[in-house]
């Protein structure tokens, strides 16, 4: 489903160039649950914007379904990323003054507001489909970034560090719906630093200063 | 519609479109005003120097009485209907900005009521004067204009100011497009100073109805030493030479006044829009493309500004119905309803207003490095 071959990205130039990820190739099938597990600084993020297309590799390629991000027009890869990607921000950044449903929902068609009112459900957010981030705990807003990932149904879901601010409990339970959303054929890439929640993933990577080890 | 639909960030934080919003209107509101006005005052000017020449052509002489030769030159024209003899005066009623000249006709009481139909008037009260009666019918405006009504005296000896010799008691008031006194020409001619004996010293000229065109230029050909021909091309041409000034300066400081408030506007709408780049961040993120980004934000701008702009123009509607109905009418001084010319001058504000926050917003908007934006590091 998505290729990555020999990518690396560096930051800066000269004598602050920083290079966040290095060499990394990684094959991901349908189907998957892929966990990038690393300590801070590591490089996870950065991994997932390459992979989803947020950000160019300094060099590598990555394909998705066989084709070459960065041989495709920005419009393309924009395409892609709204069609087929969803994306879990470590700082859920939720717009602070639209309501959950509408956050959900940011730069999607009205007529999805059904489907995120069903996933703000089975989040255990009923009742706040209407509450502003502000009126909404961390661990709210947290969940409500990870319906607005979902609400479109990607074919992939990047999900960077989905459980960094709830409880151990939601936690799990969070992995354990993105095991069942892969199950119904579905891909995710998630990123964390918590090897507690490596027995969700059907394939475990460790990252550690931009080097990506074996899968386990 | 894909979310958040635009016009919503204005309406969720009332508290920053607001102010705004109200800027914008008050602005359109005090352009499109001013604007109404000063085109009022242009319409009666047009109404009371123009007008009048639709329907005749003035011929004057420029000696002591048009030569019986061109009297007849005139009345063989086959696009003559009518030749009335006249004498002309003026008195003067105060306008929107200064005073200005409304003419009295001294026709021959025969004719009158002719000419009343010809130029567009009717008796609305009372009644014409009477051949040889120093008496006058005055337009309504004028009447209002001057505080003054049927059964009182105008002329010089009451007001200096008017031209009008002498002193005549006001027997009707007209009504209709034009803003003209009737007088009686017996009586202005035994008034009158310079002597022309038998001779007329000036005709109004009716031409046949649709050979207007047809008159003039026949009567361009009369000798120009003898006699002056006033007709719509002259007095068109006057209207304009003059209008053009006021036109010009209004233009001006209009433009001066809506760049600068439509650039502190754009600035302040700029800040908004600033302000939401993480929104537009996380938009572009999620896969919405330049384009789209600047599409929504240009949506935006436009909202506002046109919102603030309909409700500047309902409120200047409101305010010049007010002015007409209470402050202006009262005196006699019409106000034109507002039109295309309030629309035009007062368009550029929430035009430029949209520009100028555009062009700002619209460069980031291309250069947008999401991710740094959403992560903090801008
Ligand atoms: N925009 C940037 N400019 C410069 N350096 C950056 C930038 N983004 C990341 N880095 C550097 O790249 C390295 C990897 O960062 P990254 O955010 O990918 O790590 P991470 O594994 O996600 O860490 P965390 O768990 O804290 O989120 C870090 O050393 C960081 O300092
Ligand atoms: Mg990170």
């Amino acid at each position: 489903m998505i290729t990555a071959d020999n990518l690396s990205l560096s930051y800066g130039q000269g004598q602050t160039r920083c290079l966040a990820v290095n060499a990394v190739s990684i094959k991901v099938e349908r189907g998957e649950f892929v966990m990038i597990l690393g300590p801070s600084g590591s490089g996870k993020s950065s991994l997932l914007y390459l992979l989803s297309g947020l950000r160019s590799p300094s060099s590598g390629n990555v394909f998705y379904l066989g084709r070459d991000l960065s041989g495709m027009r920005a419009s393309e890869v924009a395409r892609i990323r709204y069609e087929c990607f969803g994306f879990i921000f470590q700082q859920h950044f939720l717009v602070p003054y639209l309501t959950a449903v509408e956050n959900v929902c940011m730069g999607r068609k009205d007529a999805l507001k059904y489907r995120a009112r069903v996933l703000l459900h089975q989040l255990h957010l009923a009742g706040k489909e209407k509450a502003l981030p502000s009126e909404l705990s961390y661990g709210q807003r947290q969940r409500v970034a990870v319906a607005r990932a979902l609400v479109h149904e990607p074919q992939v879901i990047f999900a960077d560090e989905p459980t960094a601010s709830v409880d151990s409990e939601l936690a799990a339970e969070i992995c354990d719906w993105l095991r069942q959303y892969c199950g119904a054929g579905h891909t995710c890439i998630m990123a964390t630093h918590d090897s507690q929640l490596a027995k969700y993933a059907s394939t475990v990577y460790s990252i550690r200063d931009g080097h990506l080890g074996s899968a386990t | 519609m894909i979310i958040p639909f635009p016009g919503l960030f204005y309406w969720r934080n009332r508290a920053k479109a607001v102010p705004l919003f109200l800027l914008v209107a008050s602005s359109v509101l005090v352009v499109g005003t001013v604007a109404t006005l000063t085109g009022s005052v242009l319409m009666s000017v047009y109404r009371a120097n123009v007008k009048p020449y639709e329907a005749y052509s003035l011929v004057v002489s420029k000696q002591a009485g048009i030569p019986k030769q061109i009297t007849n030159e005139i009345v063989a024209c086959e696009h003559v209907e009518e030749m009335v003899p006249v004498l002309d005066s003026k008195v003067k009623v105060k306008g929107l900005f200064g005073t200005e000249g409304r003419t009295i006709l001294a026709v021959p009481e025969d004719r009158a009521d002719f000419c009343l139909a010809r130029i567009g008037l009717r008796v609305k009260k009372g009644r014409l004067p009477y051949a040889g009666e120093d008496g006058i019918a005055i337009h309504e405006e004028i009447a209002t204009a001057k505080g003054i009504s049927i059964g009182d005296l105008v002329g010089r000896e009451v007001n200096p100011d008017d031209y009008l010799w002498g002193m005549f008691q006001v027997t009707g008031i007209l009504t209709g497009d034009v803003p003209y006194g009737i007088a009686s020409l017996e009586y202005f001619k035994a008034q009158w100073a310079l002597d022309t004996g038998e001779l007329d010293f000036a005709y109004l000229v009716f031409p046949r109805e649709g050979y207007r065109d047809e008159l003039n230029s026949y009567l361009a050909m009369l000798p120009g030493n003898q006699v002056l021909v006033r007709n719509l091309g002259t007095a068109e041409r006057q209207f304009r030479s003059e209008s053009q000034n006021m036109d010009l300066l209004l233009w001006l400081v209009n433009f001066l006044v809506v760049a600068i408030i439509s650039c502190a506007m754009g600035l302040l709408n700029t800040v908004h829009l600033l302000g939401r780049m993480k929104e537009y961040g996380l938009l572009a993120a999620i896969g919405l493309t330049p384009t789209q980004l600047v599409r929504r934000a240009f949506d935006e701008v436009l909202i506002l500004a046109f919102a603030g702009y309909v409700l500047g123009i309902v409120a200047s509607k409101g305010v010049l119905i007010y002015i007409a109905k209470w402050i202006l009418g009262p005196r006699g001084i019409p106000v034109s309803p507002m039109g295309l010319r309030a629309l035009m001058f007062s368009l550029p504000i929430p035009v430029m207003l949209s520009v100028f926050s555009f062009a700002t917003i619209g460069r980031h908007l291309l250069r947008l490095d999401f991710i740094s934006i959403m992560e903090g590091r801008d």
